[in-house]
């Protein structure tokens, strides 16, 4: 009897053991918020699991990506991200699309002390006035962004700006980026007339012709998703665009391009992915791979959440382990590879320095796409390291 | 701006209002006869913009056929009419003897269906809709470019108005409708059979619902995020113009719909020091002027005070409030020590999940408190518990101590019950309800806007209880220990003299105020308490969560509230419990299980509904109604 | 002679340009009975919803023991010593009888924790008062499942629970059988006359008017066009003429 309560005891042992032969990464999205960039994302990290682990995994262990939806309500994330930790025994926390709940579980990362590698979430505060030792982030920020494509605008040499966002953190901030950073750059007497614009609720008709009647010289916009594919459509209509440049973030995206299709403006500058014409070796194999996967072709989301996955691998192999503090020293600087070439986490404020495409938008056989575009490395749009460490609290 | 901007500006407002009016025309209708909240109406918005999508593929409304486009949206406005009757015939009419409201538990879960359904048909990519051939043009005025399209929608509204208006004014069908909407009593004198009225009635505004969502789809790309775009803007058109009036939702679309132009054509503003960025409003401004026109108007632009009471009259059995005794005593001192027992389970999570049921209850016990024994509706019920969880944020970041930051928020949410119940106490029914959804909604928006205090629509974080409470165990422990006070305290309220005044009024206002009972005084009182105990449960959650964000003030928030109280039984003494651990286990478990979780919970609810039409608590209920003895 | 109990002097009620109450002027002593008649439409509802506070007065004055009342919330006017009774009996449905005067007690006696003891079911003069009205046996009923005649009774039950120095019953005995109806009434006058209540009713049942009223007033077209005894009223000739028939 003694024997049998033995041996079962020590099967009960031995179970966690055998879990424990697989790493679990704990991640968390708002799938059902914005299902047009995650659903790609998801199959990002798919093919990059699915990679790793034929390449024998890490640390001669699977990994096991445990994946959750938190319903794009920041309370809701913490929760998931408390069931990841105690239940599912995670070894760190990644994924988060929108600024808010990017921030609420960086917080949470900070208190329980784990990693957390925020994906998509573009506010400037996730790395510098909120950051904190835990938290990294892998996106071209907003800041880097609007950097992006600053210059371009200040080579117009334009005056007068109609800028056009949605209301709210990542609008108001790029809103501001994009003003600080003319002035700096190109300085003089710029104008600005802004139109802010409830996020997925734009009155396109008032807003465009307010545009129009402000008599701009050019227009920078934040706008994505059906807020973008109706005010192209009602600018096209009522002549805002003609003989104005336009500059759109993040409107290259295929998540928010190709909806647009045959009406995809012409002639915009917009940092976005082309990934029907990038020819470096890396991102030719990435597209091979993911459309023999998938038999689709991957969006910015496919290559966010396959970079997720890939900084997060190789982050445990740099640690040697899974312990927070060592996962946290091996991100601190961590290069690693993604389709779009070696990106590196800095030590200074944990971003890291994934490029941009950043090119113009034109129509080819009824699709949008992205022409005379280059590669923006995000360590050149950063601002220079004091502004930066005064930006970030101390750890 | 030049008076040639204004008049195209104008314009552009009226095209906005006809799309609007569209929307909100059913919407009405349906509100009118049958008395439905219906948050499906958005939903069946996008099926129509979908539906309309796909058909306009088939028909060659891409390859410029106009008629190609028109019969798509036919075919949309006629299926989504068609889904409308179904639903009430499969779903709705058995609800129709519940409590009031319980159908709104039930439209809710088949807008979580409906949304899943669309993702799964059409998958997660925007729609672009056609441009319509001989519409896709655009037209001068005042040296203006305006959209044929847009100008032809300033033609639909008005001859839908016309159409929907002979149809009321001129039919037989009409005169019942108008019968239904303001006297029950009269329909049923009339003989009118009110199950097939209410059949019809649902259909035909799904049919407009339908119509709206695909003529809309030439102007926004049918998207998964339609449905609960629209249906606050649909639900403030149809109150602000009167429940049950067409006419008043087509001026109330009107005046929104150009507010919103003027205000985006105004732009940033500057008077002396003060600068006004006017299109920020935008985010806003219907629900303020919804609440301005309520407080002067107290049943819309065109609305008649119903000679009937506007909500349902409560069926004595539905107004029993359960009486703590013994055995309820029993079964509370069993969960508590339950509970007590949880963190030895050592599943940490469990205690988490444990913490945001007991937060939920007591969230919903508060609302309970104003709606089922002061008789109250509330749709913003979220102001006061994101007054509280803003109030202890606000002062935990400029480092107050610990209790003082706890004890604010229910002051706090209190304070602005009082200001707000100042302004419309004397209202009732749907319409103050309305205007409850209208003050969170304001809130809401000074909390996305006003950055430099509430961190805008990021939101503050950093909120941690102290060391003390550091460990999961022991903040769950403290959150038990506060919500099973605060649940006694709100359960024993009720059979305290107070409590009675406040149920008093509910049942019956004349015998109460004809008692000597100030009924305004009491229900001012009422929603103070509750908005205190709402103000707790912020302040509880801003804790757990390591902060609070502009959602905890939210519509879906006040929504989910009053779908807990209602699953849990709106009369049950168990009531919020019941409701809310249903509710936060089942979608915590179903979020895991699947994809389409959401779609499960729906059908969970529509379940739950069905099975318990007095909610759960109410079907295992332990008082009954005591018949007279002779 | 001691003032009246209730003067109401030249009162005016107008809605949208129609005089539902013109220049009507009446009293009520202590301890009288009185009759408020008129056809369909005559005004009386008007005028007992002006004098309870429901409805605020164009002009005119209503005094209660003295003071004016007019344009005193109904719950204020409740506690001055002015009950009342409706049509339709409006009572608490989700309350048990003794709960209903239990809460009636403490809201006009605002003695909270006499009233407590009520609602615990251990208070003698609440059920004093539901056994004088004879429904002592209904005390543990939910007053929503009553039948409409015990309906009736416990409305009055709780009117007069109030204390009231004057009540104020509209149709009392609306839908009740003629034996019914007496019964009711004959509770309401001995009730009135053990603890000084005045009454002021209206009445379409003449014989109920004319069995239990003291004094008469009878109303047309919003005015007052004749007051007196039953005795003088049954002779008057207009009255004859406008309402009698």
């Amino acid at each position: 009897m003694a024997r049998r309560i033995a041996i079962l005891l020590a099967l009960l042992l031995a179970a966690p053991v055998a879990l424990a032969q697989t790493i679990r990464l704990g991640e968390l999205n708002e799938y059902k918020q914005f299902p047009a960039f995650l659903d790609p994302y998801r199959k990002g990290m798919e093919l990059a699991v699915d990679e790793i682990n034929a390449a024998g995994g890490v640390l001669g262990r699977k990994i096991e990506v445990v994946s959750r939806d938190d319903n794009g309500v920041p309370g809701d994330a913490v929760r998931v991200a408390e069931e990841l930790l105690t239940r599912e025994r995670v070894a760190l926390l990644m994924g988060t699309y929108a600024s808010n709940m990017g921030l609420a579980v960086a917080d949470l990362a900070k208190r329980r002390h784990v990693l957390f590698i925020a994906a998509e979430p573009l506010t400037d505060k996730l790395v510098w006035q909120d950051g904190n030792k835990y938290t990294f982030r892998l996106r071209a920020s907003t800041y880097m962004q609007t950097a992006m494509l600053v210059p371009e605008a200040v080579k117009l040499r334009k005056k007068r700006w109609a800028i056009v966002y949605p209301n709210y953190e990542y609008g108001q901030a790029a809103t501001a980026t994009f003003k600080q950073q003319m002035q700096a750059q190109q300085g003089g007497d710029l104008e600005f007339v802004e139109q802010a614009v409830p996020l997925g609720k734009i009155e396109p008709g008032p807003v465009v012709q307010a545009l129009i009647d402000a008599k701009p010289d050019a227009i920078f916009s934040s706008l994505f998703g059906p807020d973008l594919a109706r005010f192209v459509r009602e600018g096209e209509l009522r002549g805002l665009f003609k003989d104005r440049p336009v500059f759109n973030l993040l409107a290259g995206e295929p998540e928010y391009l190709d909806p647009l299709k045959a009406e995809a403006p012409i002639g915009w500058y917009v940092t976005g992915y082309p990934w029907y014409a990038i020819e470096t070796p890396e991102h030719k194999r990435f597209l091979a791979a993911y459309e023999g996967k998938f038999h689709d072709y991957p969006r910015l989301g496919s290559v966010v959440g396959y970079s997720t996955v890939k900084s997060a691998a190789a982050a445990i192999a740099r640690a040697g382990s899974t312990d927070t503090e060592k996962l946290v020293a091996a991100m601190e600087g961590l290069t690693f590879e993604t389709p779009f070439g070696s990106v590196t986490y800095r030590k200074i404020d944990h971003q890291s320095t994934m490029g941009a495409y950043v090119g113009r938008t034109a129509v080819r056989d009824g699709k949008g796409v992205m022409v005379d575009w280059h590669y923006a490395n995000g360590k050149d749009y950063l601002p220079p390291d004091d502004v930066v460490r005064k930006l970030r609290p101390a750890d | 701006m030049s008076l040639a901007s204004l008049a195209v500006q104008l314009l552009n407002g009226l095209a906005s209002a006809s799309s609007l009016f569209l929307i909100s025309a059913g919407l009405t209708l349906i509100f009118g006869v049958t008395r439905i909240v219906n948050f499906a109406h958005g939903s069946f918005f996008m099926l129509g913009a979908y539906v309309a999508y796909s058909a306009g593929t088939m028909f060659g409304a891409y390859a410029g056929s106009a008629s190609g486009f028109f019969a798509a949206a036919l075919v949309a406005a006629v299926g989504i009419g068609v889904l409308g009757a179904l639903i009430e015939v499969l779903v709705l009419k058995r609800l129709y003897p519940a409590p009031e409201l319980l159908q709104l538990t039930a439209t809710f879960g088949i807008v979580l269906i409906v949304r899943d359904v669309a993702l799964a048909l059409w998958g997660p990519e925007d729609r672009l809709g056609p441009r319509v051939a001989g519409l896709s043009g655009v037209v001068e005025v005042f040296g203006r470019a305006v959209p044929q399209y847009d100008l032809f929608l300033l033609v639909v509204g008005p001859l839908v108005l016309v159409l929907l208006t002979l149809l009321i004014e001129r039919t037989r069908f009409g005169i019942v409708v108008r019968a239904a909407a303001e006297n029950r009593v009269l329909t049923a004198a009339l003989g009118i059979d009110e199950r097939t009225l209410f059949t019809v009635v649902f259909a035909l505004g799904s049919f407009l619902a339908g119509l709206a969502g695909a003529l809309t789809l030439p102007r926004e790309p049918a998207n998964l995020g339609m449905d609960l775009g629209v249906i606050a803007d649909a639900f403030v058109v149809t109150v602000l113009g009167g429940l049950g009036s067409v006419p008043g939702a087509f001026v109330a679309a009107v005046i929104i719909g150009v507010t919103k132009a003027l205000c985006i054509a105004a732009g940033t503003v500057s008077v002396g020091p003060i600068t006004i960025a006017f299109p920020k409003l935008t985010l806003v401004i219907e629900f303020v002027v919804m609440a301005l026109v309520l407080l002067v108007r107290p049943t819309g632009l065109l609305g008649r005070p119903a000679i009937v009471a506007a909500t349902t009259q409560v069926a004595a059995e539905r107004a029993l409030v359960e009486r703590p005794g013994s055995r309820s005593a029993l079964v509370a001192t069993v969960l508590f020590v339950l509970a007590l027992l949880l963190p030895l389970a050592g599943d940490a999570y469990l205690l988490v999940l444990a913490t945001d049921v007991l937060v939920a209850a007591l969230f919903t016990a508060s609302l309970q408190l104003i709606v089922a024994r002061g008789g109250l509706i509330s749709f913003g019920h979220a102001a006061y518990f994101g007054l509280g969880a803003y109030a202890a944020a606000l002062a935990t970041t400029h480092a107050w101590p610990f209790p003082l930051a706890f004890l604010l928020a229910p002051l706090v949410a209190a304070l602005a019950a009082l200001a707000f119940a100042g302004l419309a106490v004397r209202m009732s029914g749907i319409y103050l309800a309305m205007l409850t959804l209208a003050f969170a909604q304001i809130l809401w928006s000074v909390a996305v806007q006003w950055d430099a205090l509430t961190g805008g629509s990021n939101g503050l974080i950093g909120v941690w209880p102290p060391d003390w409470l550091a460990q999961r165990t022991h903040y769950y422990l403290f959150v038990l220990a506060v919500v099973a006070v605060a649940l006694a305290a709100l359960a024993i309220v009720a059979f305290t003299p107070f409590g009675y005044a406040l149920r008093g009024a509910r049942d019956s206002a004349l015998r109460a105020a004809s008692s000597g009972i100030d009924v305004r005084a009491r229900r001012i009182e009422g929603l103070a308490i509750a908005a205190a105990f709402a103000g707790v449960a912020g302040a509880l959650f801003a804790y757990s969560k390591g902060g609070v964000a502009p959602d905890a003030l939210s519509i879906p928030r006040s929504v989910d509230v009053l779908v807990m109280m209602l699953l849990g039984g709106q009369n049950a003494l168990f009531g919020p419990l019941l409701g809310a651990t249903a509710f936060t286990w089942l979608a915590d478990l179903l979020a895991r299980v699947t994809e389409y979780w959401r779609a499960c919970v729906g059908v969970a609810i529509l379940l739950i509904v069905s099975v318990f039409p007095n909610g759960i608590g109410g079907t295992f209920r332990l008082t009954r109604l005591r018949p007279t003895s002779r | 002679m001691n003032a009246p109990l209730l003067e109401v002097s030249s009162l005016w009620k107008s809605f949208d340009a129609v005089d539902a109450v013109r220049n009507v002027s009446l009293s009520v002593t202590g301890g009288e009975i009185v009759a408020v008649i008129g056809p369909n439409g005559a005004g009386k509802t008007t005028l007992f919803n002006l004098m309870h506070g429901e409805l605020v007065a164009d002009a005119g004055d209503v005094r209660f023991d003295e003071r004016s009342i007019l344009g005193l919330p109904t719950h204020a006017i409740a506690r001055r010593g002015i009950g009342r009774t409706f049509q339709v009996p409006a009572t608490f449905a989700s309350m048990t009888v003794r709960e209903s005067v239990a809460l009636v007690r403490s809201a006009s006696e605002a003695r909270d924790a006499a009233v407590v003891s009520a609602m615990l079911g251990i208070d003698a003069s609440s059920d004093a008062i539901l056994a004088r009205l004879r429904v002592a046996d209904l005390s543990n009923a939910h007053c929503g499942a009553l039948a409409y005649g015990d309906a009736k009774r416990v409305e009055l039950a709780l009117a007069l629970a109030t204390k009231p120095r004057l009540l104020l019953m509209d149709e009392p005995t609306a839908g009740m059988t003629p034996r019914a109806r007496r019964e009711l009434m004959q509770l309401v006058v001995d009730f009135a006359h053990a603890d000084n209540v005045s009454v002021l009713f209206t009445e379409h049942d003449m014989d109920i008017v004319f069995g239990f009223a003291e004094r008469l007033i009878v109303l047309d077209r919003g005015a007052v066009i004749a007051e007196g005894t039953p005795e003088d009223i049954r002779a008057n000739p207009d009255v004859r003429a406008a309402y009698l028939g």
